[in-house]
């Protein structure tokens, strides 16, 4: 660690952002346009196919898929995208992170507070990034081992499940607001009233939309609407959760401690990004449904630069970061999940 | 009736603003420059004249509401994947927006300038941009008595539109006295016509140079209501001498003036209505959070945007990027921001 020159990262690092920013323009616009323009056709297809399910049962496995992929498109390349600032500088009131909401359970503003800045922010530090094993799951021996780490890994199940339910409840987790003494270290930014209040209004929305709603306005089709939003969220759930499981916690991401990263120079932040995450590699396609976090340690370095620019940049970073003799984490996708699971399990005991 | 419905629908279920924003991306593949909260306007022609204006014919969409004579509307073009706005007076009375089908800008160019600068080369590859409904109140109120218009460069437009518009309506006199650069006197076959038209109206044209007082030209006896249109400097000159003789005046602000930085500028900052002074020689977020406004601080380092706000006028300078904003209105974060000029902010 005493051998990388910070300040050469740094600088090496700022260049490849500077220069990549200063190229962003219509390209950019166009294709986070066309992304949110397939979605919107997925989005409406998907439930018109659904309707059509009694006439050819395929034609509804159709509908659950484009569904399922209008909500990954929706949740991963344009919400978190968007939401993290990375289009702001187009000016278009749909597409900036002051306004956008997205197609799942967790309020946008929760998320905003919790993952933008805290996690963020405070990349794997010990006590201070709840993303680490989201409080629910040991994935070091920073933590201390309990007997619930024992069957972590149906614990891991459960919440890729119902991930979007987990991404949503995590800051009032955090917070304590139902069950739980406060800990000493938060500072609330809203008032528990608040969280409660967002929590239940934004759930309960998804849910009379996608349970109650579209299936009575269905009439005699309602089993079979009701059944498309459920698999289609499911999907996303799965989905959603592996990629982003595979960006943090494979063996090779490091944690750090608060004490070490007291007046951490830029340097130093983007080295502990950088061990923070992991990448996925991948074709095409893979990236954009992965939200381009297939590529989540220029995500990490560079949290508000257009996702469209993370393949173009990647190679540079690799060689910015092998010049210090940093590791850059990447693997295929079953190479990195299974590097995954096996951390998951490697902690579930002493 | 369906349209509240749908856009109740949006706000709840589909998390956009109205039906309209929500399938703004699958009209565009039919209508493209469509948006939902702005009208649609083809650009029918762009033509370059002196002094570095541009004058644009724009035929806007069959829902667009006809204007008064000396109102402005905001116009939105996407340069480089940017949308930018910036409000123009209308150039064109309403008969000859009926006559024609057609709204007409004239833009005085700034090679200095984020939006004008763009603007000609902007419009040569997108057809089509948008506008706003118009708006403002500068429009003539003076049929029973005499008036006088005084402009300067581009503040000419309101009153091309306002003198095609009323001067059939008044028998009073109506008289323009126009600055310009020397040769950058705009339209100036369609005063003359006018003149040729009405005796009631006259026209003198200057330039600054040779006639340094602005107001020497204005017939006091008459007492005249002034209207002026111009750079902030020409129209306090102008204003502080309708005070002085208690003349009825009226005015139309479309420049911002944009002093030169040093760490030491103070500038006013209008949030919600109120005002607050703020200097360049520290980000805003910490300047507000000294007077106890409600900002959020995140990281305080630009990452998070947590701090994140509306501008809705003005110029701040980037400091992660050391890159000065556009003046219209933007998204942007207070932990980074430093003034450069007086700001609006919505938080």
């Amino acid at each position: 660690m005493t051998t990388i020159n910070y300040q050469q990262l740094a600088d090496d690092l700022d260049e490849i952002k500077m220069s990549t920013l200063a190229t962003v323009g219509q390209k950019d616009a166009n294709y986070i346009r066309s992304i949110v323009r397939k979605q919107r056709f997925c989005e409406i297809g998907g439930r018109i196919l659904f309707m059509l399910g009694f006439v050819q049962p395929l034609l509804w496995v159709a509908g659950v898929l484009l569904l399922g992929l209008a909500k990954i498109l929706d949740n991963m390349e344009i919400g978190h995208n968007v939401m993290h600032g990375q289009y702001d500088w187009m000016n278009d009131k749909q597409l900036n992170s002051k306004s956008y909401e997205w197609d799942i359970a967790c309020d946008g503003q929760s998320w905003n507070r919790v993952h933008n800045f805290e996690h963020h922010t405070y990349t794997n530090i010990i006590g201070k990034d709840r993303d680490f094993g989201y409080g629910l799951l040991r994935l070091s021996n920073d933590f201390k081992w309990r007997l619930k780490n024992t069957w972590q890994f149906i614990t891991y199940l459960n919440l890729s499940v119902l991930f979007q339910w987990g991404v949503s409840y995590h800051e009032l987790a955090g917070e304590r607001v139902f069950i739980g003494k406060k800990k000493p270290n938060r500072k609330g930014a809203v008032a528990h009233s608040t969280l409660k209040k967002r929590f239940f209004s934004k759930g309960a929305r998804q849910l009379i939309k996608d349970y109650v709603l579209f299936p009575v306005l269905a009439g005699p089709l309602f089993l079979w609407v009701l059944s498309g939003n459920f698999l289609a969220n499911l999907i996303r759930n799965l989905w959603t959760s592996t990629i982003i499981f595979c960006g943090h916690f494979t063996e090779q991401t490091h944690t750090f401690y608060e004490q070490d990263c007291k007046n951490e120079s830029q340097g130093q932040w983007y080295y502990r990004q950088a061990l923070g995450s992991s990448n996925i590699k991948g074709a095409r396609w893979f990236h954009i449904l992965t939200g381009h976090l297939s590529f989540q340690i220029e995500h990490h370095l560079f949290p508000d630069m257009p996702s469209s620019r993370y393949q173009e940049i990647a190679p540079k970073v690799q060689a910015a970061l092998q010049k210090q003799g940093i590791a850059y984490n990447t693997g295929g996708f079953f190479q990195q999940y299974t590097s995954v699971l096996k951390r998951i399990l490697r902690y579930s005991f002493k | 009736m369906l349209t509240p419905v749908l856009d109740q629908f949006s706000k709840w279920f589909l998390h956009h603003q109205s039906f309209a924003a929500y399938i703004e991306p699958i009209m565009q593949v039919f209508k493209p420059g469509w948006r939902a909260d702005l009208f649609r306007a083809k650009v029918v022609d762009v033509q370059a004249l002196s002094g570095q204006f541009l004058s644009i014919s724009l035929k806007p969409s069959k829902k667009w509401p006809i204007h008064i004579a000396g109102q402005h509307i905001s116009l939105t073009v996407e340069a480089n994947g940017r949308l930018l706005t910036r409000v123009f007076t209308l150039a064109c009375s309403p008969a000859q927006f009926k006559a024609t089908g057609l709204l007409r800008l004239l833009v005085k160019t700034d090679q200095q300038g984020h939006f004008t600068s763009q603007l000609q080369n902007a419009l040569a590859v997108q057809p089509w941009c948008n506008i706003s409904l118009p708006s403002g109140d500068f429009v003539f109120k003076s049929w029973h008595k005499p008036s006088t218009f005084i402009a300067g460069g581009s503040g000419i437009t309101p009153m091309l539109a306002m003198l095609d518009q009323q001067l059939s309506n008044t028998e009073h006199q109506i008289k323009l006295i126009y600055f310009a650069k020397a040769g950058e006197h705009q339209c100036t076959n369609e005063l003359k016509m006018l003149t040729q038209q009405y005796n009631h109206f006259s026209y003198v044209m200057l330039t600054r140079d040779r006639s340094p007082y602005l107001t020497t030209h204005i017939n006091t006896d008459d007492n005249p209501d002034i209207y002026c249109c111009g750079p902030a400097g020409f129209m306090q000159e102008v204003a502080d001498f309708t005070r002085l003789l208690n003349l009825t005046y009226y005015q139309e602000s479309f420049a911002l003036s944009m002093p030169k930085l040093t760490d030491d500028n103070h500038f006013s900052v209008i949030i919600n209505k109120d005002t607050h002074v703020v200097t360049s020689n520290e980000v805003l977020l910490n300047q507000f959070e000294a007077k106890k406004l409600p900002v959020q601080r995140g990281c305080g380092i630009g990452i998070c945007h947590q701090c994140q706000c509306i501008k809705k006028s003005g110029v701040v300078r980037n400091l992660k990027t050391n890159q000065l904003s556009d003046t219209g209105e933007q998204l942007i974060q207070l932990c980074v921001s430093q003034a450069v000029s007086d700001l609006e902010l919505q938080l």
